[in-house]
């Protein structure tokens, strides 16, 4: 067990106390807390650099360190309490919290899924059920792209038997796309056609959001956090949201948050940027600015296809799974 | 009988040692599930034929890899006993195939073999190779100076020193060697599955663990690994037993 | 007047060594463990090499038995048309001073060693080597392993390997300086037996003068290294000799002949009992 487990209550005890006799400034000793990314540091990450960086989420009382870790033990940990906040995606969200992990969805990053089916330009039907027969590359079959590519099947009448899978672990599916091994692919919009495009193949996309829709990837919290601090959660979310909308105006100002956060990106600038705006399109989801608020009709919709893909069975209803802190700007 | 009760009983103790440690820590079930959770699980797992599915695969991985493996060891195993020259040429690549990490050098075994049982089998095989070739070089060395003059002495061929002679008196240390390689195929089999094999129990615990945010299955598949390994290494020591003398 | 006519007519097969030389190891910097050594070995005789360790004795035994080519001189087995010795071409049985059993193999498979290795079929050799263990008194100890065995038993089955293929030389070195002295007069007096019932070449070595004189027609006296043939002492004392031999007065002066003989080549420290 970690001795954090202990040393956390006490210094929150600590600085409760500190803070009921003084407003929150920099001189005033900030809650050390954990934040979970997903694998390692990237551009897309830009809206948590840049709040830790401009002290938005000292202004709510909170040190935020970043740590990378895959989106298995990001969650467990999370509900453990090991970590305070984690961005996981919602598929994963729904299983686990079924599966009896104690974490909820707070707030949203991806307005838009982020997985799309890909293949080179005018060969990607719009109808998914002319997908029977393809062969289709995958990292694997778990996470949000096996989710994606099933649900998109599956609206089409069709399960993982009419197609070909093949499976890249190491996920380089874009080489089985180039080289022609698979017919099409699963990958991030953001990603992978910027990918392809860089060797020479335009491609197009279908996505999930006039079929099957999905909700994309967000904030997580561990219940018991959510209850004893509810007040460093909605911090937390605002603090994000804040830097997330300042990057959507203005992505030079989240290129350079990546940059010292992760100085690596220097030498990749263009493409780091590239990626970027790509990411601030999916957060906006077509919105003026991102909103952070849940789709909830995204939720519905997703919790209903992973119930009929066999993800989850329904045991846990979805209004445990989630978590309003923020107002969504049509309610 | 009393081999099987001391068996049972230290089982036992492992088992409420588990249990008291999720109680005493307060562990929640998908990070250390108790040994009741586990058992559950396994009970429905099995029911399900989805622990057998997967066991079966692992399973082949492993006898067909051990069988290559330890076959070719003991072969060049021998080899190395018996020359220098041949040790001083081969030593080189043997040490460096052991030292690079089979998990680097897994996916790249699994690309040029095409990516099938073919490549899981090969994978497993060189885990096992280093082991059991090192323990044969060294039996076969380990021969009594004395019985190599008696055989001398009665116009033994080469062929019949190695075979009623070296091997004999190196089964004792092969043996050893072939404990160690038994466990280690367990491993190689895993590892060969996480380079990319769609069924196993490799595959099973990354399913269990990723996709389906299942600990309690991920672990009955670690259990089912630890059977496998535990009756390997029991069937080693039977044949060792009925097969080797100890003075 | 007592001589070998006593004994059984001589079968078995003469050894000559002419001028042998032997060196350890070969090349630079050798040790030379024998060095102009020439004996003539009767057919049939039973003669025993003595003298302190380190003086070349079995360095001698095992070039009668082809397991070392000397560098100088020659080695010649038989008569009419002699020729070198050759290691298993059956016409030497060796017994060492460790009984040499393979630990895997049962009693009668490691006496069997000898007929398998040379192609015979494992049935019919162990038929053989059944009735070689009778020999020796080890018929109940057959399907045992030798680490179950005493060492008494040990070496007698390592005698009974070294009679299977029954050769016309038998060559013992030290066969039982590791037993206790009453098992050790029994076995030799059992060695007597078997070569009084079934007469072939035998050469004995050992450290014991009175295993020498109790069991010798000769008695080859060595030098200290480098190894020579120093003297040869006849023993014509009627047979079967039984072990209270020392009594006799003829067998304490042949005693005393092989001692003086091994005080005169010997540094004085091995022979305390001589005034000097």
């Amino acid at each position: 067990m970690s001795p954090r487990r202990l040393l956390l209550p006490l210094i929150a005890a600590f600085l409760a106390g500190c803070t009921i006799f003084g407003s929150p400034s920099p001189s005033v000793a900030l809650r050390p807390v954990t934040l979970l990314l997903g694998f390692q540091p990237d551009v897309q990450f830009a809206p948590f650099y840049l709040a830790q960086q401009k002290g938005y989420y000292a202004r709510f009382g909170l040190d935020v360190s970043i740590e990378y870790k895959g989106d298995a033990d990001l969650v467990r940990l999370v509900a453990d309490g090991q970590a305070e906040f984690g961005v996981a995606d919602a598929t994963d969200v729904m299983i686990s919290r079924t599966a009896g992990i104690p974490i909820k969805y707070v707030e949203t990053i991806y307005g838009l899924f982020p997985v799309a089916l890909i293949g080179p330009k005018g060969t990607v039907p719009s109808d998914p059920s002319e997908l029977a027969g393809k062969r289709i590359g995958t990292p694997g079959k778990f996470g949000s792209s096996w989710h994606a590519l099933l649900a998109l099947l599956h609206a089409g009448g069709l399960t993982e038997a009419d197609v070909t899978i093949r499976e890249y672990p190491q996920f380089n599916q874009v080489d089985g796309l180039l080289n022609g091994d698979v017919d099409f692919i699963t990958g991030f919009r953001n990603n992978e056609p910027l990918r392809l495009a860089a060797q020479g193949m335009e491609v197009d996309l279908l996505t999930v959001e006039e079929i099957a829709p999905l909700p994309g990837p967000g904030v997580i919290v561990g219940d018991a956090l959510l209850k004893s601090n509810k007040a460093d959660v909605t911090g937390f979310v605002a603090a994000t949201l804040q830097a997330e909308t300042e990057i959507a105006a203005d992505p030079q100002k989240g290129l350079e948050a990546a940059v010292v956060a992760v100085p690596t990106i220097d030498a990749a600038r263009d493409v780091a940027l590239a990626v970027l705006k790509a990411t601030i399109e999916l957060w906006r989801a077509g919105a003026s600015a991102p909103s952070g608020a849940i789709n909830d009709a995204a939720w519905a919709s997703g919790y209903g296809t992973m119930r009929a893909l066999g993800f989850i069975d329904g045991s846990v209803p979805l209004d445990e799974m989630i978590e309003h802190l923020v107002k969504s700007s049509d309610s | 009988m009393r081999r099987v009760a001391t068996t049972l009983a230290s089982l036992a103790a492992f088992v409420v040692a588990w249990k008291l440690l999720t109680v005493v820590t307060g562990t929640p079930n998908y990070i250390l599930p108790a040994p009741e959770v586990v058992a559950e699980r396994a009970v429905r797992a099995i029911g399900s034929g989805l622990l057998w599915e997967h066991t079966a695969v692992t399973l082949s991985e492993i006898l067909l890899g051990l069988a290559v493996g330890a076959a070719t060891a003991i072969a060049v195993g021998t080899a190395l006993g018996k020359s220098v020259v041949i040790e001083r040429v081969l030593s080189p690549y043997i040490v460096a195939a052991q030292s690079v990490p089979i998990l680097a050098l897994a996916p790249l075994l699994d690309i040029w073999f095409g990516g099938g049982l073919l490549a899981r089998v090969l994978i497993c095989a060189l885990i096992v190779f280093f082991p059991i070739a090192i323990a044969t070089m060294v039996g076969i060395r380990s021969a009594d100076p004395l019985l190599l003059e008696l055989f001398r002495s009665l116009g033994a061929t080469p062929a019949q020193r190695t075979a009623r002679l070296e091997i004999p008196s190196a089964l004792p240390v092969i043996f050893g060697g072939l404990r160690v390689g038994v466990t280690l195929a367990v491993i190689g089999a895993v590892v060969a599955e996480w380079a990319g094999a769609s069924s196993g129990l490799g595959v099973l615990i990354n399913i269990a663990n990723q996709g389906l945010f299942d600990t309690p299955l991920m672990f009955v598949a670690l259990a089912t690994l630890a059977v496998i390994g535990i009756g390997l290494h029991g069937l080693v020591v039977t044949v060792e037993r009925r097969l080797t003398v100890h003075p | 007047m007592i001589s070998e006519a006593t004994t059984k007519a001589g079968t078995g097969l003469p050894v000559r060594l002419e001028g042998v030389g032997v060196q350890f190891p070969p090349g630079d910097r050798p040790v030379e463990a024998l060095t102009g050594l020439t004996l003539d070995i009767p057919a049939g005789s039973l003669t025993v090499v003595i003298g302190p360790n380190g003086c070349g004795k079995s360095t001698l035994l095992r070039v009668v038995a082809g397991l070392l080519r000397p560098a100088a001189g020659r080695t010649l087995i038989g008569e009419g048309a002699p020729t070198e010795p050759r290691a298993g071409d059956g016409r030497v049985g060796l017994a060492f001073q460790q009984p040499r059993l393979m630990p895997w193999l049962t009693l009668v498979d490691n006496v069997a060693l000898p007929l398998t290795l040379a192609g015979e079929p494992v049935a019919g050799a162990r038929t053989r080597a059944h009735r070689a263990l009778e020999r020796v008194g080890l018929a109940e100890a057959a399907e045992l392993r030798p680490s179950q065995l005493s060492g008494g038993m040990a070496q007698r089955a390592g005698l009974a390997r070294a009679l299977i293929t029954d050769p016309p030389i038998l060559l013992l070195d030290e066969p039982f300086s590791a037993l206790d002295a009453l098992t050790r007069e029994a076995f030799d007096g059992e060695l007597q037996r078997l070569w009084m019932d079934r007469p072939r070449t035998v050469v004995m070595v050992t450290h014991s003068v009175g295993e020498a004189v109790r069991m010798a027609d000769r008695i080859v006296v060595m030098t200290a290294r480098p190894g020579r043939v120093a003297e040869i002492i006849p023993v014509h004392l009627p047979r079967p000799r039984p072990a209270t031999l020392a009594g006799d007065p003829a067998a304490a002066a042949i005693d005393a002949a092989v001692r003086a003989a091994l005080a005169e080549v010997h540094p004085p420290e091995l022979t305390p009992w001589l005034d000097r």
